[in-house]
C-alpha cells in the first residue's frame, strides 16, 4: 500500500471531523479521529494542529478541541440549526445559513441576535430564505477575521 | 438576509466536497465580488 502524503492526511482528518459533526452533532476527539482514520493519536493531534495552522478548522484556544469547523461550532452558541433530524450550532449569523448551505438542505433556524436579545426564527426551504428580516453585521474586515475569529 | 443567504452559499457550498482543498485569497474575492460586496471592507489587502 503506498504511503499517504502528510497533506492528504489532513484533508481526510479534516473531511472525517465534518462527517463526524453531521452525523453526532458535535466534533470528534482526538482519540476518535485517531481510531476511525487507523492513525496514531499523536499523529491525529499533529492533523489538527496543521489544519488549524492553515484555517482549515479552528482549535479551542490552548487546547486540540475543535471549537469551529465551518459553519460548524463545537461549542453552543446563540445559532441553533436544526436540519435532516438533527440539530447543529452555528458560529454566528452567517454560518448559521452555511449549515443549510454546506449540507444542501432545508433548515429552522433558532438565533438570538446581540442587539437586543430578541429570538428570531428563520427557515431555509427550497433554497429559499424566509423569516423576519434582520441586520447580519460583520464585526471585522476580511482581512482580519483570522486575527480573532470568536469575535468575528 | 437574501444577501446573506446568498454569500452562504457561495463560501460553503462545498465545504464538505471531498476534494475541497480550501481558497485563496483571489478566490475570496471573487466570491465577495460576485455577490455584489466590493468595498474594501472585504479586501485582504488594507491598502485596496
Amino acid at each position: 500500500m503506498e504511503p499517504i502524503s502528510r497533506e492528504s492526511l489532513d484533508w481526510s482528518v479534516r473531511l472525517f471531523v465534518y462527517r463526524h459533526i453531521v452525523d453526532h452533532e458535535r466534533p470528534p476527539t482526538i482519540a476518535e479521529t485517531a481510531d476511525a482514520i487507523h492513525l496514531d493519536p499523536y499523529e491525529a493531534r499533529l492533523a489538527f494542529e496543521r489544519l488549524h495552522e492553515r484555517h482549515a478548522l479552528f482549535l479551542e484556544p490552548g487546547s486540540v478541541s475543535v471549537r469551529m469547523a465551518h459553519p460548524f461550532s463545537g461549542v453552543r452558541t446563540p445559532f441553533h440549526v436544526h436540519t435532516g433530524g438533527h440539530s447543529y450550532w452555528a458560529n454566528c449569523a452567517w454560518d448559521a445559513l452555511g449549515i443549510p448551505a454546506v449540507l444542501a438542505a432545508d433548515a429552522t433556524i433558532e438565533a438570538t441576535f446581540s442587539d437586543d436579545r430578541e429570538a428570531v426564527r428563520l427557515s431555509v426551504k427550497n433554497q429559499r430564505v424566509h423569516g423576519q428580516e434582520v441586520l447580519v453585521r460583520f464585526a471585522l474586515p476580511f482581512r482580519r477575521w483570522y486575527e480573532d475569529l470568536i469575535l468575528t | 438576509m437574501e444577501k446573506t443567504w446568498t454569500l452562504a452559499k457561495a463560501w460553503y457550498y462545498n465545504r464538505m466536497d471531498p476534494n475541497y482543498r480550501g481558497r485563496s485569497a483571489a478566490e475570496a474575492r471573487e466570491i465577495f465580488r460576485e455577490v455584489g460586496l466590493s468595498s474594501g471592507f472585504w479586501f485582504l489587502d488594507s491598502a485596496e
